[in-house]
C-alpha cells in the first residue's frame, strides 16, 4: 500500500507526461510559441490564463509548485510580471531558475521595445519605463523571440538541438507566410485612426500602419472617467477615428459609450492566446486579431 | 567670490551631466547598471484618524507609521530585506533578515522577522485587511505582534499541492510573547501550510502553527494556531470580483503566570473571521468578527464586530473607513471609528498570496 502511495505521489511530483524539458511560461502566447518550438520534447504550462491581465496575476502557491518543478521559466520581462513573478521565483527554491541562470529566460532580451519612457513616475499611471511589454502581437518581434527560445531549449537539451532548430525553421516559415497574408488583409486600412483601451495592441497597430490617437484608460492602469470619455468623444470626432479596440477582459461599457457617440466601431479583441475559444494557438490568435480589425473597418 | 562662483558652476554642471548621462543611458548604459544594483527602496506612510471609547490611546488624527523597506539580492547566494519602522517618534528595525537563494527545496532565513505563526501575524500594518489587527493577535501576541530574532528553515514538500513546512528557533528574550529577560531562553515556531486549487479561481488554505518556549515565570508557554482561508478571484481581467474569507484560532497556555507577583492570564484563546469582497474595481467591502477569552483568576471575555469600506484606486494607495463595536465582560459596549490613508512610494515588493 505504501509503495502504491509513493508511486502515486511521484507521478504527481514528476509530472505525468514524459518530456525532456518542463517549461513554465508567464503568458499563454509564450506557452503557445514555446510548444511549437519544443514539440514533443517539452511540456509547457502557462501561469497567466489568456483571459487574465498579466499585470495583476495573484502569486498563488500552486504556481510556485509548478515553477519549482520546471527546467525553464520563460517570462516577457520589461516589468510586465514584476508584481508577482519575483515571489514565485524565490518561493520555488530552485537555484537553476534564478535570474541570470540558463533556466530563467526573459524574452524581452530579444527585442527593441517601443513606448520607452525616459522619465517616469507613478503620476503617469502604471507605466513601464523600460518599454511596452505587449510585443507578442508584433509578428516580426515574435520571430526574434522564437529564435531566443529555440536557442535556450537547445542549450538545456543538447541531444534535441537539431529538432528544436527544425521546429524553429517551420515556425519562421509559417510566420513569414502569415505575415504576408495579414499585411494583404489590412493594407487597405493603412493610416486608420484608432483608440485603444490599454496599450496592449500598440505593437500590432504600429506594425500594420494604424495610428493610435488615444486610450480609454485615463493613464495606463487607471480607470476611465466620464470626463475623460467626453474628451475622447471630441477627439474621435475631430480626428475621424474609425475603430475602438478594447481587450476583451476589460469592461466594454466605456468603449460602448464612445462608439455610440461617434462614428467609430467597437471591437472586443482577445489580448492573449487563450483569450477566447478561437485563439488557442499563437497563429489562431493573430488570425483572430487581424480578422477583428478587418471586420471592424469594412 | 571667485571660488563660490566656480563651486556653483561645477556643482550645476556636474548635476546636469549626471542627469543627462543617467537618462541618456537608461536603456543599458553603465548608469542603469549602477541603479539596478541599488536595492528596491520603498516608503510606506500610514495616516490614521480614530475616535470612540473603544480606542485606548492616541485618539484623533495622527501619523500611524512610516515604514521604509530595502530589499535586494546580496549576491547569488543571499537575499536581504531590511524594514525600518518610524512610529511615535522612534525608529526601530521592524524586520531585518537575510535568506538563502542558492539552496534547492529549502530556504534558510536569519535575522529579526515576524514569526511564521498563523495567518495574520505575518501581515504588516499597511497590508492588514482591516485597519486594526484582530483582537486575538493584539491580546495574545501583543501590540508588536510575534516578532523576534531567530533562524527559520522553510521546506517546500514535494507533493502535488502546496505544502510548506516552516521550522524556526527564535530568541524568547524581549519578545511580547514569551516576555523573558534571560539571554539563553529560546522558543520554537513551527508551521505547516497547505494550499489547494479548488478551481482556477478558488483556493483553500489550511495551516497549523505551534510554538513553545521559556517564559518569564521560568516555565513553558505553548501557543497553538489553526487558520483556514477560502479565496476566490475572478479569472477575467483586472479588478473584477474577489472574495476572501479568513478564519483563525489561536490558543495560548502560559505556565506559571498565576504565580507571578502580579498574576496575568495563563490560559486564553481567541478566534476571528474576516470576510472581504472586491465589489468594484476600486472598492472593497468587508467585516470582521472577534472573540477572545483570557483566564487568570477569573475569565475576561471580549467580542467585537467591525465593518470596513476601502477605496483602492491603485495598489499604491488606499483610503479606508472602519467602524465597530466591542463588548467586554462587565463593561458597556464601546464603539470605534477609524479612517486611514495608506500610501506607498518607490519600489515596494509584492505581497504574498
Amino acid at each position: 500500500m505504501l509503495t502504491k502511495i509513493l508511486i502515486l505521489i511521484s507521478s504527481f511530483s514528476l509530472g505525468t507526461a514524459i518530456a525532456n524539458l518542463r517549461v513554465v511560461t508567464t503568458t499563454e502566447d509564450l506557452r503557445s510559441v514555446t510548444q511549437s518550438l519544443g514539440g514533443e520534447f517539452v511540456e509547457v504550462s502557462s501561469i497567466a490564463k489568456g483571459t487574465q491581465d498579466p499585470h495583476f496575476v495573484e502569486a498563488k502557491p500552486s504556481y510556485l509548485v509548478a515553477v519549482s518543478r520546471a527546467d525553464l521559466l520563460i517570462s516577457i520581462g520589461l516589468e510586465l510580471e514584476s508584481g508577482w513573478l519575483p515571489l514565485l521565483i524565490r518561493g520555488a527554491r530552485q537555484p537553476k531558475l534564478m535570474p541570470g541562470e540558463p533556466g530563467c529566460l526573459s524574452v524581452s532580451e530579444a527585442i527593441t521595445p517601443i513606448d520607452v519612457r525616459v522619465q517616469a513616475d507613478r503620476s503617469q499611471g502604471d507605466v513601464h519605463p523600460l518599454g511596452n511589454p505587449h510585443f507578442m502581437a508584433d509578428p516580426d518581434r515574435v520571430i526574434s523571440v522564437a529564435e531566443l527560445i529555440s536557442s535556450r531549449l537547445s542549450q538545456l537539451d543538447p541531444p534535441h538541438a537539431k529538432d528544436y532548430s527544425n521546429n524553429l525553421s517551420s515556425f519562421k516559415k509559417q510566420q513569414v507566410e502569415k505575415i504576408a497574408h495579414w499585411k494583404k488583409k489590412l493594407a487597405p486600412y493603412h493610416g486608420t485612426k484608432v483608440i485603444g483601451y490599454h496599450m496592449s495592441f500598440n505593437y500590432l497597430f504600429k506594425y500594420f500602419g494604424f495610428e493610435i490617437v488615444g486610450f480609454l484608460e485615463r493613464k495606463p492602469g487607471i480607470q476611465p472617467t466620464a470626463q475623460h470619455i467626453l474628451s475622447l468623444i471630441k477627439l474621435a470626432q475631430d480626428q475621424k477615428v474609425r475603430l475602438i479596440a478594447v481587450e476583451n477582459f476589460f469592461d466594454p461599457k466605456p468603449g460602448e459609450t464612445l462608439a455610440e457617440k461617434t462614428k467609430a466601431k467597437l471591437v472586443l479583441m482577445p489580448a492573449y492566446v487563450g483569450g477566447d475559444e478561437k485563439s488557442k494557438t499563437y497563429h489562431e490568435w493573430m488570425d483572430h486579431l487581424v480578422d477583428d480589425l478587418e471586420k471592424g473597418l469594412k | 567670490m571667485r571660488i563660490i562662483v566656480l563651486s556653483l558652476v561645477l556643482t550645476l554642471s556636474t548635476s546636469l551631466f549626471a542627469e543627462t548621462f543617467f537618462y541618456g543611458k537608461l536603456l543599458g548604459g553603465t548608469q542603469q547598471v549602477d541603479r539596478t544594483m541599488n536595492p528596491a527602496i520603498s516608503m510606506n506612510g500610514i495616516f490614521l484618524g480614530n475616535w470612540g471609547p473603544a480606542i485606548n490611546e492616541n485618539k484623533g488624527i495622527q501619523l500611524q507609521e512610516l515604514e521604509g523597506q530595502f530589499t535586494a539580492a546580496v549576491d547569488p547566494y543571499f537575499f536581504a530585506n531590511f524594514i525600518l519602522s518610524i512610529e511615535g517618534g522612534e525608529i526601530s528595525p521592524e524586520e531585518a533578515w537575510v535568506s538563502t537563494l542558492g539552496l534547492p527545496v529549502v530556504s534558510l532565513k536569519m535575522g529579526k522577522f515576524f514569526q511564521n505563526f498563523g495567518k495574520n501575524n505575518l501581515i504588516h500594518t499597511h497590508a492588514q485587511p482591516l485597519i486594526d489587527r484582530p483582537l486575538v493577535n493584539q491580546l495574545i501576541f501583543g501590540e508588536e505582534a510575534f516578532n523576534t530574532s531567530g533562524i527559520q528553515a522553510d521546506i517546500l514538500v514535494p507533493l502535488p499541492w502546496y505544502l510548506n513546512l516552516s521550522v524556526a528557533g527564535v530568541t524568547a528574550k524581549n519578545s511580547d510573547v514569551y516576555q523573558t529577560s534571560r539571554d539563553e531562553d529560546l522558543a520554537n515556531v513551527t508551521r505547516l501550510e497547505n494550499l489547494w486549487d479548488i478551481t482556477d479561481s478558488t483556493t483553500l488554505g489550511l495551516a497549523g502553527s505551534y510554538s513553545v518556549g521559556n517564559n518569564k515565570a521560568n516555565n513553558l508557554s505553548h501557543y497553538l494556531g489553526i487558520d483556514l482561508t477560502l479565496k476566490y478571484v475572478s479569472p477575467k481581467g483586472r479588478g473584477n470580483l474577489a472574495i476572501v474569507w479568513t478564519n483563525e484560532y489561536i490558543k495560548g497556555w502560559r505556565r506559571g503566570y498565576m504565580n507571578l507577583s502580579e498574576p496575568e492570564w495563563d490560559n486564553g484563546y481567541g478566534i476571528y473571521s474576516i470576510l472581504m469582497a472586491r465589489i468594484h474595481p476600486v472598492f472593497w467591502l468587508g467585516g470582521r468578527y472577534d472573540q477572545v477569552k483570557l483566564t487568570s483568576d477569573s475569565t475576561n471575555s471580549q467580542t467585537a464586530e467591525n465593518v470596513i469600506i476601502a477605496y483602492v484606486p491603485t495598489e499604491f494607495s488606499s483610503v479606508r473607513l472602519q467602524s465597530g463595536l466591542t463588548q467586554e465582560t462587565g463593561q458597556e459596549t464601546k464603539w470605534q471609528a477609524l479612517l486611514q490613508l495608506n500610501v506607498t512610494i518607490g519600489s515596494h515588493p509584492a505581497h504574498a498570496y
